[in-house]
């Protein structure tokens, strides 16, 4: 429960999720594939609303996903919809898409959802063997 | 592979509990994984059975690339190899195909008959000899793997080969596991079931096959084993085949009819040489009919532009449903598809038919 952070493990269908205001780390990386993305972000919404009432100086949050499917995009675009709210209101926010180079599905995905959100925004690429892979374990 | 092949399949596979089909190159990789599938769906009341079936894929298997002769890289859709293992009833079948020199198969055909004919006694003595024995031929088998598929399953092994030309013919052998404290009366399955099923798949240019049950939990070792499958192709699209292959499973799990409480489907993978082709199948009652065809001719009928217009309309409202995601991934799909979405329901009776629906990548 806020403040507490939320630290998510990644599992066969779900990503990592870190968020820490005293340590200023907020990220989900991963795989989100779960039927029910809507209960699994739940908590995560509720935490960042919490926390955008008094954010950090700023607030970088970093997404990476290596699948995504369409019940988590929605998941993230109301994510997304309250760092927009809080942007608005004069935070100083910072969203960060990575995505694995030659990945166009993920690249396409933060495209749009750049497009329809008024946030500053940065798509990085990464290279696979930067990245410790998980083992997904079904 | 069109939406009427796929009802074509089901039919062939009804009494499957669980099938599983691959053709095309063989590699360790697919064999872990087709176990594990298994291992993880068998029902409980069959889980004495489990390490047996195990070791029986893995023997045949390898049985595969020890009589295949090919020494080149297979390609993707190579009509060489087919692999399959189904449930049916308590029953569980291996069934092999690969090609073989014709003059290989006397050799072949010997070591099969003799062991089709030998008593329990007679096969352990068999075994010991060949264990002891120096009678192992250069590619390690003497037969041992066929004593053993006996042995473990008490039973014979149908096999045939037909003749491809004069230097080749295709060798089809099934393991028939049943068992032994639960008989289910239902008659032994006949290798020309097996023969048909092969000849189709091979026909309609498909890569892998499953049926069976499409529940929530009964899909993730299937999806990681097309994505274990799947390496090889290049990264954009086995990326693209993994993400639609979640999108209309989970489908099938949410919206599908269920039959005895389970989500009966069945999946395909296609390649034909230049494209990919997902197809499933699954029941959907009546009365979601109308509201589904509507969908689909909805998300048909647009260009792409209006696709995407559409797709950030539905992201930037964020709405959600029960079925999590109000038709984002049915407009996701449209638009990546290369062709239409192509569907077909095919009345069962007066209270579900069945939905068959093919895209192309």
């Amino acid at each position: 429960m806020y403040p507490e952070p939320i630290i998510i493990e990644p599992a066969s269908k779900t990503p990592e999720i870190i968020f820490d205001k005293e340590n200023n780390i907020f990220q989900i990386r991963g795989r989100s594939i779960t039927e029910n993305a809507f209960e699994y972000y739940e908590p995560v919404k509720y935490w960042l609303t919490e926390y955008l009432k008094n954010p950090n100086k700023q607030t970088k949050l970093v997404l990476n996903f290596d699948y995504l499917n369409s019940s988590s995009l929605i998941q993230i675009s109301h994510i997304i919809a309250l760092l927009e709210k809080s942007f608005k209101k004069g935070a100083d926010i910072l969203l960060v898409w990575q995505y694995e180079e030659g990945d166009e599905l993920i690249e396409n995905t933060g495209i749009e959802l750049n497009l329809i959100s008024h946030i500053p925004f940065v798509t990085e690429i990464f290279k696979n063997e930067d990245f410790e892979k998980f083992d997904f374990d079904f | 592979m069109t939406t009427n092949t796929i009802y074509q399949f089901y039919r062939l596979l009804e009494k499957d509990t669980i099938s599983f089909s691959y053709r095309g190159s063989f590699s360790n990789n697919v064999l872990t994984m087709a176990t594990q599938l298994f291992k993880d769906n068998v029902e409980e009341r069959h889980e004495k059975l489990r390490n047996k079936l195990s070791f029986l894929m893995i023997e045949s298997f390898q049985n595969i690339s020890r009589y295949a002769d090919s020494e080149e890289e297979i390609s993707l859709d190579d009509n060489s190899e087919f692999f399959m293992t189904r449930n049916i009833g308590d029953t569980f079948y291996v069934i092999s195909a690969n090609l073989i020199d014709n003059d290989k198969i006397p050799m072949v055909r010997e070591k099969l008959e003799q062991v089709n004919t030998l008593d329990k006694s007679e096969l352990n003595k068999l075994y010991r000899e060949v264990l002891t024995n120096k009678q192992i031929n250069e590619k390690g088998g003497a037969g041992l793997g066929f004593i053993e598929m006996v042995r473990k399953t008490k039973g014979k092994l149908p096999f045939d080969f037909v003749t491809v030309d004069n230097k080749q013919s295709m060798f089809f052998m099934q393991i028939e596991l049943r068992n032994p404290k639960i008989d289910d009366g239902l008659p032994s399955i006949s290798l020309s079931d097996a023969k048909q099923i092969q000849a189709l798949v091979a026909q309609e240019n498909i890569l892998m096959m499953h049926k069976g049950d499409y529940s929530e939990d009964a899909v993730g070792p299937m999806l990681k084993m097309v994505e274990e499958n799947m390496q090889n192709v290049s990264l954009k699209i086995h990326k693209k085949i993994f993400h639609f292959l979640v999108e209309i499973l989970q489908n099938i799990s949410k919206h599908s009819y269920a039959l005895n409480g389970k989500h009966e489907g069945i999946f395909q993978i296609g390649y034909d040489h230049k494209n990919f082709r997902i197809g499933t199948g699954n029941f959907i009652l009546n009365s979601k009919i109308e509201n589904l065809k509507n969908l689909l001719n909805m998300v048909n009928s647009k260009t792409v532009d209006e696709l995407n217009a559409l797709y950030r309309k539905y992201l930037r409202e964020g709405k959600i449903t029960n079925s999590g995601s109000a038709g984002l991934g049915l407009i996701d799909l449209a638009r990546e598809t290369l062709d239409k979405i192509n569907y077909e329901f095919i009345k069962i009776n007066n209270t579900y038919s069945f939905f068959s629906l093919t895209v192309k990548f």
